[in-house]
């Protein structure tokens, strides 16, 4: 199953992203692509127990990676 | 103005929230505390518009996707009121963080000149040298 997420890069910077893969990895493969004003990430092999969640988790967590800078 | 709109199949609401009137420092403040309550993604352009989307963690009725609505636009204003307020007392606060480092400073040592320092006293002679003592008795 792969799954893509676009986050806007007025409101979520590269290093957040980078940062909330980085504590998703045992959850998921993910890939990160900055297509200029979205941050692409597509998440395959993803763990079956979150995948109804992982979307809007990586979402939260990301945002409030924002906040740390 | 803000605007509202419920999607009950998604389980979710998206509030457009006009950044001239709430800052995007307001907007995450707002989404931070709502980040254990609700699922949230932000989009939209930050200088016109933000779009708040409100995902519920389980699943909402109608009356509950509202109320989450309210409570959000309800810390929205708080977080605007905030940053309102930190702002015009920005100055003010500089200036009292400013004066308190200041005096936490400590005092310049002032140097003060002793011209009579009795060291520079020989009442002994002790000073002279040996050649000058003995060649005036030659």
């Amino acid at each position: 199953m792969i799954k893509i997420i676009e986050l806007n890069k007025n409101f979520y910077n590269l290093k957040a992203v980078k940062r909330t893969a980085k504590a998703y990895k045992e959850l998921a493969r993910f890939s990160i692509k900055d297509t200029g004003k979205k941050i692409e990430v597509t998440m395959k092999n993803i763990d079956e127990d979150v995948k109804d969640v992982i979307e809007d988790e990586f979402c939260n967590y990301a945002l409030s990676e924002v906040k740390d800078g | 103005m803000k605007k509202v709109k419920i999607d009950k199949i998604k389980n979710q609401i998206i509030v457009t929230v006009d950044s001239k009137l709430y800052p995007l420092e307001a907007v995450y403040g707002a989404a931070y505390v709502f980040l254990d309550k609700a699922y949230l993604r932000l989009d939209g352009n930050p200088k016109k518009e933000i779009l708040v989307i409100l995902k519920g963690k389980k699943e909402l009725t109608e009356k509950q996707l509202e109320k989450l609505k309210d409570e959000f636009l309800n810390e929205l204003l708080n977080y605007g009121l905030r940053y309102k307020i930190s702002e015009s007392n920005k100055k003010i606060r500089e200036y009292v963080v400013g004066k308190a480092l200041f005096s936490a400073m400590p005092p310049e040592i002032e140097e003060t000149e002793e011209k009579d320092e009795d060291w520079q006293k020989d009442d002994l002679g002790i000073a002279v040298p040996w050649e000058e003592k003995y060649e005036k008795g030659k």
